[in-house]
């Protein structure tokens, strides 16, 4: 309950910094992702059932405040958290220089599983296009803000549990 | 089996919300409205913090365009405080230059009225004390200044050299006490040597109580001295003492020129004379 809470906390406070504060950023050619570095932690920490629902609902929120068909982020940030899971089964993911290489990885895959899941609906050449110009930014733009994203999560934890 | 579904659970239960996302997907791409009640309710949840932080970021945002308006407001009033002082001392320097032109022209209208060798020169230079009246000029015997030159502006007379060196002379004033310069009273032709005073001034002395010497009469020079040439400005009577005992009457004489703001002099080089204006045809 208390991870719930915890993680509930951060993707609005994540959706609301995303859709406000560094969407308004001036000449900041990538908005970090903080949702999938949320997505990543769920991955890496919650083996099991919420953990991939809290990565669908993730992509969810995404959704209702980022582009117009619903359910593309949904699938992509699953697909991230499916990546990370299999990544964190067979290597040691501790330590944030490993942690900002995972959510390197799951930006790519995020990334990806996104440009196939336009395919679906749509001409997929503007999402390629999308992922061939800023990908690897926002890959590194994400990578870059995990270790703080990570450790703020920490502390919220810390905080809840104090509370509770 | 149980335990490959245990084991697998995360991966089967992502799969199955790939599926069910990209159903989503599917069923929204070609719609232009969306109607999903959970993204209504996330949207809801969202909108309650996101205008207080809009508004938040808004006023960050607008405090932060204050500042950087106000940092070039204030480096733009740094540039222009700099180009105003720059224009002001374009200004003064400006105003320098046309007095200089001024004089300059005074100068050489008296250059024109006289008729001889003369050479312009600036003054360089004043008296160290104050008893003594002197000033130094930038000419000297290199440019033919010597010893006993007539010293003269626009409005009169000024002095004399008296020491002459390569590049520069110095100047006896007639206001000393150790001028003397032969001069008459314009208009009656009363005759007087002018001497300096120590306060500055000047007196026509050896003037016979017999002439006729009013206040505001015109001293000129009477060119008998051999230095200055005849009929050149010395100064006005201000004053007419004849109480006194003795030959002679006491006459005050204002000079015509004020040595403390002269900065261009003409400096004469051989006999010169004063051009008489041509006869009326």
């Amino acid at each position: 309950m208390r991870s719930t809470l915890t993680i509930a906390a951060a993707a609005l406070l994540a959706a609301l910094l995303q859709t406000t504060v560094l969407a308004a950023v001036p000449g900041l050619p990538v908005v970090p992702d903080l949702l999938l570095v949320l997505a990543v932690y769920l991955g890496l920490h919650h083996h099991g059932l919420g953990g991939v629902t809290g990565a669908f609902l993730l992509g969810y929120l995404l959704d209702t405040v980022s582009g117009t068909v619903l359910g593309l982020n949904a699938f992509a940030m699953t697909a991230a958290y499916a990546a990370v899971h299999l990544v964190a089964r067979t290597v040691w993911t501790e330590g944030w220089p490993s942690t900002a290489l995972v959510v390197f990885v799951a930006a790519g895959v995020q990334q990806l599983a996104l440009a196939v899941a336009a395919a679906l609906v749509e001409d997929p050449t503007p999402v390629w296009q999308h992922v061939w110009r800023y990908g690897v930014w926002e890959a590194v733009v994400a990578a870059a803000v995990a270790p703080a994203v990570f450790a703020f999560l920490a502390w919220e934890r810390r905080l809840v549990g104090a509370a509770a | 089996m149980l335990e490959f579904l245990r084991r697998n659970l995360v991966l089967l239960a992502s799969g199955l919300f790939l599926v069910l996302a990209a159903a989503l997907v599917i069923r929204t791409g070609g719609e232009t409205a969306r109607a999903d009640r959970l993204g209504q309710a996330f949207l809801e949840v969202l909108s309650l913090p996101q205008r207080p932080v809009a508004a938040l970021d808004r006023g960050i945002r607008r405090a932060e365009r204050s500042v950087v308006e106000l940092f070039r407001a204030r480096q733009e009033a740094a540039a222009l405080r700099a180009r105003v002082q720059a224009l002001e001392q374009d200004t003064v320097r400006l105003g320098e230059l046309a007095q200089e032109n001024a004089r300059l022209h005074a100068l050489l209208d008296l250059r024109q009225t006289l008729r001889g060798d003369l050479v312009a020169a600036h003054v360089i230079g004043r008296d160290a004390g104050t008893l003594s009246r002197t000033l130094v000029i930038d000419r000297g015997e290199r440019d033919g200044v010597t010893k006993g030159a007539a010293v003269l502006a626009p409005s009169g007379i000024v002095g004399h050299v008296f020491l002459a060196a390569r590049d520069a002379a110095r100047v006896l004033l007639i206001t000393d006490h150790n001028s003397g310069v032969d001069a008459v009273v314009q208009r009656t032709r009363a005759r007087g040597i002018v001497e300096g005073q120590v306060d500055g001034g000047c007196v026509l002395k050896f003037v016979k109580r017999t002439e006729d010497v009013q206040v505001g009469d015109l001293v000129v020079t009477s060119g008998v001295d051999g230095i200055f040439p005849k009929g050149l400005p010395v100064g006005r009577v201000t004053a007419v003492d004849k109480r006194g005992q003795g030959l002679f009457q006491a006459v005050e004489v204002t000079p015509a020129v004020d040595p403390g703001a002269l900065e261009e002099v003409l400096v004469t080089r051989g006999p010169v004379e004063v051009a008489l204006p041509p006869p009326p045809s």
